[in-house]
């Protein structure tokens, strides 16, 4: 089984750099083989779509801004359910479940049958130049990662996800 | 934003958060459009977040300022290094800087075209909004809807090869580039070039046979509700030939004739930036010619960037196919300059065959894989740096200050969405007003209000912005008083 996990974000945007924190954390703790791959990219949409091809699963953590749950939540969802994050979306180009489906109709044999959401529910307030993550970001990007591994260990065993939110 | 004794009709993503761009449309008590508001909140910070660092950092920070177009930040940037240091560029660096920028516009023109312009263009305005996006597209023309995801492809792959990273570029630094191009390489990219140019061709042939010969597609191009006759920039070449990576800045105004011509160095001697209550972001406008307010019945210097307006700036183009199609191009608009809007999204084309052929000719020279791509660094030879490349919505400048020792005192960034934010402004409300009458709207009419703004493909700071919805549409429209009488969502 081949697993991609993209950590999107912008580094240097406050809380919007969470995802990418998140896959450098992961990184540090677990063992990279053939069948993982983690990136840290700042694309959406198509480019994001693209990325995901030819993989069993696919984990994309991001910021969000859902103003459904407090700030620092950390929430799981399949790509169905949930696949407006951040950067998931870009005003330039399709959106990336517009991207899944389009690809879909082309390569359906490469599309992964899970594609799974991790957003961590921030501030739009927070979005200012900088290369820090608020207290409570931080915190979630920790969260975030146990959730991962959790995640990691169920996908491998072939055992159905439960996304639940977690705060 | 609300005027309580007009009517408003506010266009935005219902999902929207602060920070993003709305477009406000105000009614008069006839229910005709009266006013149109572009609005777009700016993210801050990024000049303190420079300051401080030393300059050879910028060119690799400022490719996060946009995730959309990274490439032009990053050359852009490396230019004004360049001058810091005071380096003469090796040609082999220049060349591969310049096929860089080419093959940016490809992968940003190809997009916006095919993703967003042609399900209106090539579908026409009334397809069944459902499918009237790239699934549509995919329906009726198979064939080069797969193709222009392939040749975006191509894009990615060469900028993968020439910047390190696809996305945000790493290689260019002050005095060249990181690394240079391999012989293997060259073939590499002189293969996806030459298919890119075809792909291009192809893409002409589509739209003389669905825009140009259907009347509702034609009717977009030459109609009246999309023209802005305002003053045009870009770069040009020593001949007043396109370029996209150097050259002189060239202004015309609505007739074509040369108003200014200077070097990027000199921008602040006639771009000047008026302040509008309303607006977050500012107004560019032409200091040789003065700002007498958002209108062009007064005189004001408003000008335009981004891909018609370039091509309207340049005498020609220097590449032969690309060259045909320009002249084909102005031939159907009836002659140089154009002023129509959703011409831009021609334009693009013109431009995404040019940058192929472009392309073409540097890879294929042998310089490109010279082994002279980068010159040492020494001390700070200047204290200001300023640097300009065509980016694929318009010219952009980055002009930096720094200390003896070359740490960053001050940072200004003019990008193409602030050159445009007049024009904008103006062709939705002249959009608002041709097509909203007594305050009657269906989805068709909004699609192509919306389509004057997204001509522009405006920089809506969104790839480092927070949105969450996926760009529908809320209409909201409010009586005498200001209330909300109706509210639209799609």
């Amino acid at each position: 089984m081949k697993i991609i996990i993209i950590g999107l974000g912008n580094p240097i945007l406050g809380d919007d750099g969470v995802g990418v924190r998140v896959v450098n954390m992961l990184k540090e703790q677990i063992d990279i083989d053939d069948s993982i791959e983690i990136r840290v990219e700042d694309v959406g949409g198509l480019e994001l779509a693209e990325m995901i091809l030819g993989y069993d699963a696919a984990i994309i953590v991001d910021a969000a801004i859902t103003q459904r749950y407090p700030v620092g939540t950390v929430f799981v969802k399949n790509i169905n359910e949930y696949p407006y994050t951040v950067h998931t979306v870009n005003p330039h180009d399709i959106n990336f479940i517009m991207g899944i489906s389009l690809f879909r109709r082309l390569f359906p044999e490469k599309i992964p049958d899970k594609i799974i959401v991790i957003g961590i529910e921030i501030n739009a307030n927070s979005l200012k130049f900088s290369n820090v993550l608020s207290p409570e970001i931080k915190n979630a990007a920790e969260k975030a990662v146990e959730i991962i591994l959790k995640l990691l260990n169920l996908i491998r065993r072939g055992v159905q996800c439960d996304c639940k939110i977690s705060n | 934003m609300s005027e309580p004794k007009n009517n408003i009709i506010l266009i935005s993503p219902a999902t929207r958060l602060e920070g993003e761009a709305k477009i406000s449309i105000i009614l008069d008590e006839h229910g005709n459009a009266k006013d149109a508001y572009f609005q777009v909140i700016e993210l801050r910070g990024f000049e303190k977040f420079c300051q401080g660092r030393p300059v050879e950092e910028l060119p690799r920070i400022v490719t996060r300022v946009c995730g959309v177009c990274p490439w032009a930040h990053h050359l852009a940037s490396a230019k004004a290094t360049d001058v810091i240091f005071g380096i003469e560029l090796p040609r082999t660096a220049k060349m591969i800087r310049e096929m860089g920028e080419c093959v940016h516009i490809i992968h940003s023109h190809l997009v916006h075209f095919y993703a967003l312009a042609a399900p209106d263009l090539l579908l026409g305005p009334d397809y069944d909004p459902a499918y009237r996006n790239i699934f549509g597209l995919l329906k009726e023309f198979p064939e080069i809807a797969k193709s222009a995801l392939i040749h975006r492809g191509y894009a990615k792959k060469m900028q993968e090869i020439i910047g390190a990273k696809s996305t945000h570029p790493v290689t260019a630094i002050p005095g060249g580039m990181s690394k240079g191009i391999s012989p293997e390489e060259q073939k590499e990219i002189e293969k996806m070039a030459k298919s890119c140019v075809e792909f291009a061709t192809k893409s002409f042939e589509l739209f003389e046979k669905q825009v140009l010969k259907r009347d509702d597609t034609r009717e977009l191009i030459e109609s009246d509700t999309y023209n802005l006759p305002t003053y045009y920039m870009g770069t040009v070449d020593k001949n007043g030939k396109l370029n996209l990576y150097d050259g002189m800045i060239r202004v015309v105004d609505s007739k074509g004739n040369e108003i200014v011509k200077f070097k990027p160095e000199r921008y602040l001697d006639h771009i000047g930036e008026a302040v509008l209550e309303w607006s977050y972001i500012k107004f560019a406008y032409l200091k040789d010619v003065g700002w007498k307010g958002l209108s062009l019945d007064n005189g004001s210097g408003i000008y335009r960037v981004n891909s018609l307006a370039r091509l309207n700036a340049v005498d020609g183009i220097s590449t032969p196919l690309a060259s045909e199609a320009h002249d084909r191009m102005y031939e159907v608009l009836g002659g140089k300059p154009a002023h129509n809007a959703i011409a831009f999204n021609w334009a693009r084309l013109v431009e995404v065959l040019y940058a192929s052929e472009r392309i073409l000719e540097l890879v294929q020279d042998d310089d490109i894989t010279g082994k002279e791509y980068r010159i040492p660094l020494s001390e700070v030879k200047s204290k200001v740096g300023i640097g300009s490349v065509e980016a694929p919505r318009g010219t952009l400048f980055h002009h930096y200050e720094v200390d003896d020792n070359g740490i960053v005192k001050n940072v200004n960034l003019v990008v193409p969405t602030t050159q445009n934010n007049a024009a904008i402004c103006l062709s939705v409300k002249k959009a608002a007003t041709k097509l909203i009458k007594n305050g009657q709207i269906s989805e068709g009419l909004l699609n192509r209000i919306e389509m004057a703004f997204r001509a522009y493909d405006p920089c809506l700071a969104c790839a480092t912005h927070a949105l969450i919805g996926k760009m529908p549409m809320t209409v909201e429209i409010y009586d005498h008083e200001g209330q909300l009488v109706k509210r639209l969502v799609r």
